[in-house]
């Protein structure tokens, strides 16, 4: 699901899973973005982020290719790093430290703890995941080749949680003034100190535990799980010996996709790559970041980029988009075919539309199959 | 957060608090516990047993041990025909040196289908419990295994220092610490227990000393460690030399 437990390494230390990554235009506040990174899949009341990590946001200039695919300018990145201090037994809390540049901003986690100032805002603690799937009729899809969704489906993050960074800030001040309107955005967690050991990263949903998830028909690699080596690069420059095994797998699962309906979404020669391999190897969200915030927006930039239309709205991704649904309506049946619905549309409690946007965490989580190993000695 | 960097000849990680890793780690217990109580699913107990393992592993607390091995009892009762479960009572047989029910679940293990890998693994414990170190070391060798690097490294380096390559074992040992790819003391921890552990079974309490401080500054309520240093220092007087990879 999305980018829960999605990894061997991840799934032994919740503190480094990175579960999902949203990038929109503060709604009615003109100039002014936010992100939100979560971590931590099935969070408990009281679960605490690693004060030796780094929870780490990067921001590039995009550029289109003349493949028309959209990539970061890495040497125009700019990162925001977020760190966390021991357990305060005091206050059951953590103080927090944001950088960005050379500007710091130091917080505390819980509401009571967020800081808000027209530069950056930021909150850090438990919320509900915003996240909805019906996790067990996607993988009944992959293992039966066929589109096994039913309405409705069964949400299977309903009541979880997860720790959630919040980050609004002013784009202005954080990007510059005469910059280029569109930025790509991705997360990490890295080991703090140099040099830094990066533990996971994230762009869109769903790219490492469905799109280069095992489904046997990877010629080239039929069994190995690619997730930590892809957690290995950098988002913005994969590692090219790296990234021919990533083509072979994402070729291999969006055929795969593709035949779900019996019709043929995306045609692509033998020795070719399929027309959006390279798209989603470029694992990033992509925002315009001088446009008004829209409800629904993922990949309409890469759609725009790539068809040659005029984007529509502002990209990103907001917090109550179904990118599921997007993410199987592009795949199986092309940008304008007739949509794929998983059956959930919505979270349980929706995200409002204002700072920190998610709704505290539920104090009672549901008991849910984990499907993770705890611990590791 | 724990940070040795200084200290060190091959650089120890950053790690997580004691206090953050074990916080955690109980509040995971616990919605496991429930879990498994509520549902008597096999994967549940399997994943709450490998939880109370990690946690012994600083708790070393014999009731903590005790309760994981009625745990492993149970699971071959419930799921007999489920090969986690009879690979799960063999990896606490194992440990609690009981060689003859632990070979005996790894053959069941194998014959319903456990993962030769995994049996491979257990195994190798089992040959180290009883002091068949070349057993051990050919099966890590020859076994990649589902250990990460850095465990399965560690793991090699102790038998080679316990067949005598010391030079050897101290190289595995540092390639098995820059390899340690995770925010998370408890693995750490134990590699570095073990290490030392090893270096007093050879006869050498001066670095198994340093090793036992290394888990200390990682895991400070680490019973086992504090008290393999309290009778190391009972025995041999405090080691002032630096810590160091080679070292410990």
């Amino acid at each position: 699901m999305s980018d829960h437990l999605s990894s061997p390494r991840a799934l032994r230390d919740p503190t480094i899973d990175l579960t999902d990554l949203y990038f929109f235009p503060v709604p009615d506040v003109p100039g002014r973005l936010a992100v939100v990174v979560n971590v931590f899949p099935l969070a408990q009341p009281g679960a605490l982020f690693s004060d030796a990590v780094s929870y780490r946001v990067r921001l590039a200039p995009a550029e289109t290719g003349a493949d028309r695919v959209i990539r970061a300018r890495r040497a125009d990145q700019v990162t925001l790093d977020v760190t966390f201090g021991d357990l305060d037994p005091a206050t059951g809390g953590q103080a927090g430290l944001l950088r960005c540049g050379d500007t710091v901003t130091c917080f505390h986690t819980g509401d009571a703890g967020a800081v808000h100032s027209d530069q950056v805002s930021v909150f850090a603690g438990l919320r509900r995941d915003p996240f909805f799937m019906d996790v067990r009729r996607e993988v009944e899809t992959r293992a039966t080749r066929r589109l096994a969704f039913t309405d409705p489906g069964t949400d299977a993050v309903a009541g979880q949680n997860v720790l959630s960074i919040v980050i609004e800030f002013d784009a202005a001040h954080v990007l510059g003034v005469d910059r280029r309107p569109v930025w790509v955005l991705a997360a990490e967690t890295a080991s703090r100190g140099v040099p830094s050991t990066r533990f996971e990263r994230l762009g869109r949903a769903e790219v490492k535990n469905v799109l280069l998830s095992v489904n046997g028909n990877d010629a080239v690699n039929t069994t190995v799980d690619l997730r930590d080596l892809y957690n290995l690069d950098d988002a913005f420059a994969v590692d090219p010996a790296a990234a021919e095994a990533y083509r072979a797998r994402l070729d291999a699962n969006l055929a795969m996709f593709d035949a779900l309906d019996d019709a043929v979404a995306w045609p692509f020669p033998p020795g070719t790559h399929h027309p959006l391999t390279e798209m989603w190897l470029n694992d990033h969200l992509v925002l315009d970041t001088t446009k008004p915030f829209s409800e629904r927006g993922y990949l309409d930039l890469e759609r725009a980029a790539l068809t040659g239309r005029s984007p529509a709205t502002c990209g990103g991704r907001w917090l109550n988009e179904d990118v599921i649904d997007v993410l199987d309506s592009v795949i199986v049946r092309g940008w304008d075919g007739p949509p794929i619905k998983d059956g959930v549309d919505h979270a349980t409690i929706p995200a409002q539309p204002k700072f920190p946007y998610l709704p505290a965490g539920n104090p009672d989580p549901p008991i849910a199959d984990p499907g993770v190993p705890v611990g590791d000695d | 957060m724990t940070d040795l960097r200084p200290e060190s000849a091959v650089r120890l990680p950053l790690c997580t608090s004691e206090t953050i890793t074990l916080s955690n780690l109980d509040l995971q217990l616990s919605s496991l516990a429930h879990w498994y109580a509520q549902t008597r699913r096999a994967d549940a107990g399997i994943q709450l047993m490998h939880g109370l393992l990690s946690r012994y592993s600083v708790s070393a607390r014999d009731a903590d041990l005790d309760d994981v091995e009625v745990l492993t009892y149970a699971l071959v009762q419930q799921a007999p025909e489920d090969p986690r479960a009879w690979m799960a009572r063999a990896e606490v047989s194992a440990m609690r040196h009981r060689p003859a029910d632990a070979e005996q679940a790894l053959l069941t293990a194998s014959a319903i289908g456990a993962p030769p890998v995994e049996v491979g693994e257990v195994r190798a414990d089992l040959m180290e419990a009883v002091g068949d170190h070349r057993a051990a070391l050919d099966i890590r060798i020859a076994n990649s295994g589902t250990l990460p690097p850095a465990q399965r490294l560690s793991r090699i380096a102790c038998c080679q220092l316990a067949l005598g390559a010391h030079h050897q074992a101290v190289a595995t040992f540092a390639s098995a610490i820059r390899h340690y790819a995770g925010a998370s003391p408890l693995p750490l921890g134990s590699m570095l227990f073990n290490w030392g552990h090893t270096w007093e079974h050879v006869g050498d309490r001066g670095r198994a000393e340093l090793a036992y401080h290394a888990v200390m500054r990682y895991l400070p309520s680490h019973v086992r460690a504090h008290s393999a240093l309290v009778e190391c220092s009972s025995d041999h007087g405090s080691v002032g030399r630096k810590l160091s990879t080679g070292g410990v």
